[in-house]
């Protein structure tokens, strides 16, 4: 039996979808030797939360709008939890015992909420880009850190 | 205990549409089920390893292992969804409408089917994987399990039972236009998971953002109210998606649309017969 057009076509799909795993491969790929080049350069300014007894310590945490900056979400607790904002676009699951760091912003001047999905009703926060005051605030955190 | 059941229907949810959407788009092709289920099978195989992998994965690549795991698994599904499009285009309406015996299945519907089973397989590894890390943490907190976990099986029938409604409705349109459909369907799903892939790489910091928020529709409809995650799970509906969400979402559409109408000819061109071609039924009698 032969078939002929099926075939020819089959040849055209088994090609096809070489070249879109291949490139789906790549991308892959290309992460694992990225990620270490993203992390190179001038530290940014960092802000803390702590995901303490399923809340968010701070609630509300003041950063600075039109820059780049760094989150850490630190999980004290024993339970997982997944960090999630609706308006940062962000999802991440975060063990137990562990933190995550997010580089973010730009940010335009405004409330960006965030919340821990296994514990919503509890796991509530907001990011308040501002101007100034924020500055002030993470040069002061930071060099406390030091 | 509902917020427990609310967790668990939403990730089921979002598997329980994939399978719904890809079983009635295989219809009449021979022993798709077993593909199709066996793919959900080593899904929860996998979800149960991943879960368990969890803090390895979240520390790996720097810090990013979990997004360019996530990113990798959506993207694989990407292209085998466009794949599987691309083939049913060309082949699917004839295979359905001839495939009698189970010889015929195993010759010409095997490669989409395995392919198929990899993409259910994908889906309820990455859901699943959620729903066992939430579940195992309860177990391992000491809360009360037990209202917890029937809450968690609660979800799990009623998201079960929305991918069966799902399931059913298509199966009611006439099987000359399900395969397109279906087609759509899935077109949707995969620009959809493609813009959560890229979702995972602007938070890996690995692509550009370009604009945190292009548009917020949150007070017309949020992705947190019931239709919204629906939309969400079916064609990656997003209130406030950034710039690269989007452009990955328009990118996969045009360029799996394009593969479909070229490689695939799904457009009905000059002449074209929603009935059997001649030639398909001549090399089927001459098995």
């Amino acid at each position: 039996m032969s078939c002929s057009f099926m075939a020819r076509s089959d040849v055209v799909g088994v090609r096809v979808r070489r070249l879109l795993l291949g490139a789906g491969a790549l991308l892959c790929g290309l992460g694992f030797v990225a990620a270490p080049a993203a992390a190179a350069g001038e530290p940014l300014p960092s802000f803390t939360v702590v995901i303490e007894n399923h809340r968010f310590v701070p609630e509300e945490i003041a950063v600075p709008a039109g820059e780049r900056f760094t989150l850490v979400v630190q999980n004290k607790d024993r339970m997982i939890e997944e960090f999630e904002s609706h308006e940062l676009n962000l999802e991440k699951f975060i063990p137990g015992g562990t933190e995550a760091r997010f580089t973010l912003g730009p940010l335009e001047a405004g409330v960006y909420g965030f919340f821990g999905e296994f514990h919503p009703k509890t796991a509530q926060g907001r990011l308040i880009a501002g101007d100034v005051q924020a500055e002030a605030q993470s040069e002061a955190s930071t060099s406390a850190t030091d | 205990m509902y917020s427990a059941g609310l967790i668990v229907f939403r990730e089921v949810l979002e598997a329980a549409l994939v399978i719904s959407i890809v079983l009635a788009g295989t219809r009449g092709i021979a022993g798709r089920g077993r593909f199709v289920w066996g793919g959900v099978g080593a899904g929860l195989l996998g979800a149960v390893v991943i879960a368990a992998l969890a803090g390895q994965i979240a520390t790996a690549a720097d810090g990013i292992g979990q997004e360019l795991l996530n990113a990798g698994i959506l993207f694989t599904a990407v292209a085998m969804l466009g794949w599987h499009n691309v083939w049913m285009s060309r082949h699917g309406r004839e295979i359905a409408q001839h495939m009698q015996s189970v010889g015929s299945a195993v010759n010409e519907g095997v490669k989409p089917l395995s392919v198929l089973a990899v993409v259910v397989g994908l889906a309820v590894l990455r859901e699943g994987a959620e729903v066992v890390l939430f579940l195992y943490g309860i177990a391992l907190g000491g809360v009360e399990a037990l209202p917890m976990f029937s809450g968690g099986l609660i979800g799990l029938a009623v998201g079960a039972t929305l991918g069966v409604a799902l399931y059913t409705g298509l199966l009611r349109i006439p099987m000359r236009h399900l395969f397109t459909v279906t087609s759509w369907m899935i077109l949707l799903l995969a620009a959809g998971m493609a813009a959560n892939g890229a979702k995972f790489l602007v938070q890996a910091d690995l692509l550009p953002a370009f604009g945190v928020a292009l548009w917020d529709t949150s007070a017309f409809l949020s992705e947190q109210s019931h239709v919204g995650q629906i939309l969400h799970a079916l064609m990656g509906y997003t209130a406030r998606p950034s710039g690269m969400q989007v452009i990955a979402y328009l990118a996969t559409l045009a360029t799996i649309g394009l593969l479909m109408v070229t490689i695939g000819g799904a457009l009905p061109r000059r002449g074209t017969r929603t009935t059997p071609s001649p030639s398909a039924v001549r090399l089927q009698g001459t098995d």
